[in-house]
């Protein structure tokens, strides 16, 4: 039996009237990748920023397992399980980038106001533990060389990466990736959806994936969600999608 | 009632003070995102510098043309000093953090505040009689006098050629334009750096108009004058929305009547206190303001 | 530092106290004091300011708080008693901390200028509060506080005052808060996204900030012998912020060090002819140069004692 692990039921919201997300629903199921399209202003993003706390939901249900997502804040679901990354890449620029990946890490940790006080051999155990664990997540994806240039100066591809990693590195259930590609070439979209595939059947995540670019999501989705003006319009495997009537007339208008 | 009516127009008088002083805030916040700490200094000298053309000219018999001219020293010399602050302080570190421009006005108005103890004194000087102040009439025993009248008159006027400025003028198109969108006014071919040297001078005009006021109904003015009416105004600029013109304007007046009812009724020792009360309470309930817009974050 | 260092560092500290109390004059006590007075205030500020990102023009406000505290426990609870300073210091500590989490209730939302606004707004608030309120003075002040029975006390417990201020602030920057607070500072929506409560990580800096702005005032109170109102006012917090500023924001020690000069360098001036405060004229001059020329201050956010590392150590 196929589980899910994020369903959204009947979710509305609207900004002074004017209803940016219908009563839309869909579910992603454990270990899948689920492509989230749409036409500009389809309302992708503004799913995003409910299911990460950013927007409150006006009505209808989001639930990641048994956890109500409602009415949690950004910091909350990130510790329920769900880590995202941004469509302009969010960075801790003048932080180091192990330490970007440490900050992360150090969020499941319990500190002790004594310990890091009096900084006692606990506490220094603690901090040596972080850096290791964050500079093993970095070698795996290669950046482990760059771990002590501060991330702004990272170059834009590296920048997507590391973005990623930190997002890993808050050890979530599902992981949100809104528009990765946006502003990279062919060849740097081919090494993300390198990436894209690498980390989900690596590190056993479900992906939520937003993304403009039609051949990426074709080619690494399992599954798609197709919004238009805030109401879902269609879902299923890319095959169906690719053929569906009303896809193809949000995306290219009605042919008269 | 006469008492209520009484601080009602002591009220509206300190508020029309505080809306041409908060006007400066707002602009210069609308434009720059940043409190111009050195405005309430600039409005001390427009007052200081009235004093000394009177002084140097010998005019010191009440007639309309020696107040006309107290009124344009007052106007020339705070333009003139608006435009000088705006150019040697605050555009050398434009492209800085927002934090240094904030410590850099808060030093240029301290600096201006001490200095002006030194350069004019620490003590009280007796403003120049440049009107006759008589009594137009007289209303449940409520003198109504010509500075009253040219209070009200004055800042209505200020009000309605500020109106025209920024909403039927090509500068004002500018100004607004630069306001909400300035790297989108730049590439439509505005010179940003002469549109925000513009709008210091404005405000600081509005500054010295407010002061010349000012020291005209209450003739002994002081190097801390400006410190004592400056923050009540930047709280009636939040108060009202910053960056919003009539928001400005309504914040004074609410303000300046606050005021009036609270000395009136006996509490004047909370005074000082009151603006910045009501400014906590404003951001605790209406952060953006009375008139503001809610602006959000984009993610 | 090594046990041995530790035990050497100890015996001059206070071996220093012994021997100034017989070498230095008066007003150089006076002055070494009040440097170090002034010290506590500005690391304070550092670390809400330089640490945390959150500009406060609220010094004044906390620093009177526990002044205040202080100075009417010894004289109404503990008789009056020179060595229960330490302990009245502490408690008017907690007191400002507690008026700093107030103050961060409400603020955590601003950014800014206008958090600037409301601190200054909290701090004009206490000291109408102290002037309207007759029990402590009024606007008279509160007269004939318990002072230190002579210097080498004065200055081992302002001293000691100092060194754990400095400590702990330091500690704290390089700690996993001293992170989350870099990380909120860098970019909020991040931080928070990565797991971060915004609030809670401000309101607890705030606390910190203000618990050691409270003990500066407690013993500014004893050191002083009397305090009034007017003694708190916004010119107090520029000050203030004049040392954190020139020290380098999110400097710690450099506070220290910008004290000093501080300190020193307006008593240099006093024999200029003018009844204005000389500091008020040089201060902010310096303090606009300071923004063209050297906007990140004498240190930056750098300590003092990683100039004379190698490159490389910890």
């Amino acid at each position: 039996m196929i589980k899910s692990i994020l369903s959204l039921k009947n979710v509305n919201l609207s900004f002074g009237g004017i209803k940016a997300v219908q009563d839309v629903s869909f579910e992603i199921h454990e270990n899948e990748l689920l492509g989230l399209i749409g036409p500009n202003g389809a309302g992708k993003t503004t799913v995003f920023n409910i299911i990460s706390g950013f927007y409150k939901a006006d009505t209808g249900s989001i639930d990641l397992g048994d956890v109500c997502l409602l009415k949690l804040a950004p910091d909350q679901v990130n510790k329920v399980g769900i880590a995202r990354t941004f469509q302009n890449i969010r960075l801790f620029g003048n932080l180091s980038v192990v330490e970007n990946v440490i900050f992360a890490l150090q969020q499941k940790i319990d500190h002790s106001w004594f310990h890091s006080l009096f900084r006692t051999k606990k506490y220094l155990d603690i901090e040596a533990t972080l850096r290791t664990r964050a500079l093993s997540l970095l070698k795996i994806f290669s950046l482990d060389q760059l771990a002590d240039t501060p991330s702004k100066s990272l170059p834009y591809g590296l920048q997507r990466k590391l973005e990623i990693v930190r997002a890993l590195a808050s050890d979530p259930k599902l992981l949100i990736l809104d528009e990765p590609a946006a502003g990279m070439n062919h060849s740097e979209t081919e090494d993300l959806k390198k990436l894209i595939q690498f980390i989900k059947t690596e590190f056993k995540l479900t992906v939520l994936l937003i993304e403009h670019d039609m051949k990426l999501v074709m080619n690494i989705c399992d599954r798609i969600v197709v919004l238009n003006r805030g109401e879902k319009i269609a879902e299923g495997i890319p095959a169906e999608i690719k053929a569906n009537k009303q896809v193809i007339e949000a995306y290219l208008g009605k042919r008269s | 009632m006469q008492e209520f009516l009484q601080h009602t127009l002591n009220g509206l008088s300190t508020g029309s003070i505080y809306a041409l002083v908060a006007l400066g805030y707002t602009m210069v916040y609308g434009i720059l995102q940043m409190i111009n700490f050195a405005h309430s200094e600039i409005y001390m000298l427009g007052a200081f510098a009235v004093y000394y053309v009177a002084r140097f000219f010998g005019l010191n018999t009440p007639s309309t043309l020696n107040f006309i001219i107290g009124l344009l020293s007052a106007i020339v010399a705070c333009g003139l000093v608006g435009f000088a602050v705006e150019r040697f302080a605050y555009k050398p570190l434009r492209k800085t953090d927002k934090l240094n421009v904030l410590i850099t006005a808060i030093g240029v108005s301290i600096l201006f505040q001490f200095g002006g103890q030194i350069i004019f004194g620490a003590d009280p000087k007796s403003f120049p009689d440049l009107i006759e102040n008589t009594e137009l009439f007289n209303f449940l025993e409520i003198p109504f006098n010509v500075v009253d009248l040219l209070i009200y008159g004055v800042t209505f006027a200020s009000l309605i050629a500020l109106t025209y400025l920024v909403n039927y003028t090509q500068r004002g198109r500018a100004m607004r334009a630069v306001s909400t969108k300035p790297d989108a006014a730049k590439l439509m071919g505005i010179n940003n750096d002469s549109i925000i040297s513009f709008t210091f001078v404005v405000g600081s005009v509005l500054a010295g108009i407010g002061a010349f006021l000012v020291a005209t109904k209450y003739p002994k003015i002081d190097p801390m004058m400006g410190a004592r009416i400056g923050m009540g105004a930047f709280v009636a600029a939040v108060f009202g929305g910053i960056g919003n013109l009539p928001g400005a304007v309504l914040g004074g007046y609410l303000l300046g009547l606050g005021e009036c009812y609270l000395i009136g009724y006996g509490a004047s020792t909370f005074r000082e206190a009151l603006s910045f009360f009501i400014l906590i309470l404003i951001l605790l309930v209406k952060p953006n303001g009375l008139l503001g817009k809610t602006a959000k974050e984009k993610i | 530092m090594s046990l041995k260092s530790k035990i050497i560092f100890l015996v001059c500290f206070v071996g220093l106290g012994i021997a100034l109390n017989f070498f230095l004059n008066s007003y150089i006590q006076a002055l070494a004091i009040s440097f170090m007075i002034n010290s506590i205030m500005a690391m304070s500020l550092n670390f809400i300011t330089g640490v945390a990102n959150q500009f406060s023009l609220g010094s004044a406000g906390f620093v009177a708080v526990g002044a205040y505290t202080s100075a009417v426990l010894t004289k109404e609870v503990f008789n009056d008693q020179w060595y229960f300073i330490p302990l009245t210091a502490l408690i008017g500590a907690c007191v400002a901390a507690f008026a700093g989490y107030l103050v961060s209730l409400p603020s955590f939302k601003l950014k800014g200028d206008y958090l600037a606004i409301v601190t200054l707004g909290f701090a004009e608030i206490v000291r109408v509060i102290f002037l309207n309120w007759n029990h402590v003075g009024g606007p008279r002040g509160y007269n004939a506080i318990v002072k230190w029975p002579n210097f080498t006390m004065a200055y081992l417990f302002t001293g000691a005052a100092v060194l754990i201020t400095l400590y702990v602030l330091y500690s704290l920057k390089i700690s996993w808060f001293g992170r989350n607070l870099w990380a909120l500072n860098e970019d909020e929506i991040a931080a928070e996204v990565m797991g971060t409560p915004i609030a809670k990580n401000k309101r607890t800096a705030f606390l910190i900030s203000s618990f050691f702005g409270g003990l500066a005032g407690g013993f500014y109170a004893h050191n002083m012998g009397y305090i009034s109102p007017g003694s708190f006012g916004f010119l107090l917090s520029v000050q203030v912020l004049i040392i954190t500023v020139l020290g380098g924001l999110g400097s710690i020690s450099g506070s220290i060090i910008a004290s000093i000069i501080l300190t020193v360098l307006p008593e240099l001036l006093r024999s200029l002819p003018t009844k204005v405060d000389v500091r008020m004229i040089v201060f902010p001059i310096l303090l606009i140069l300071m923004m063209i020329v050297r906007p990140e201050g004498l240190f930056g956010k750098k300590e003092i004692w990683t100039f004379f590392k190698k490159e490389g150590g910890s």
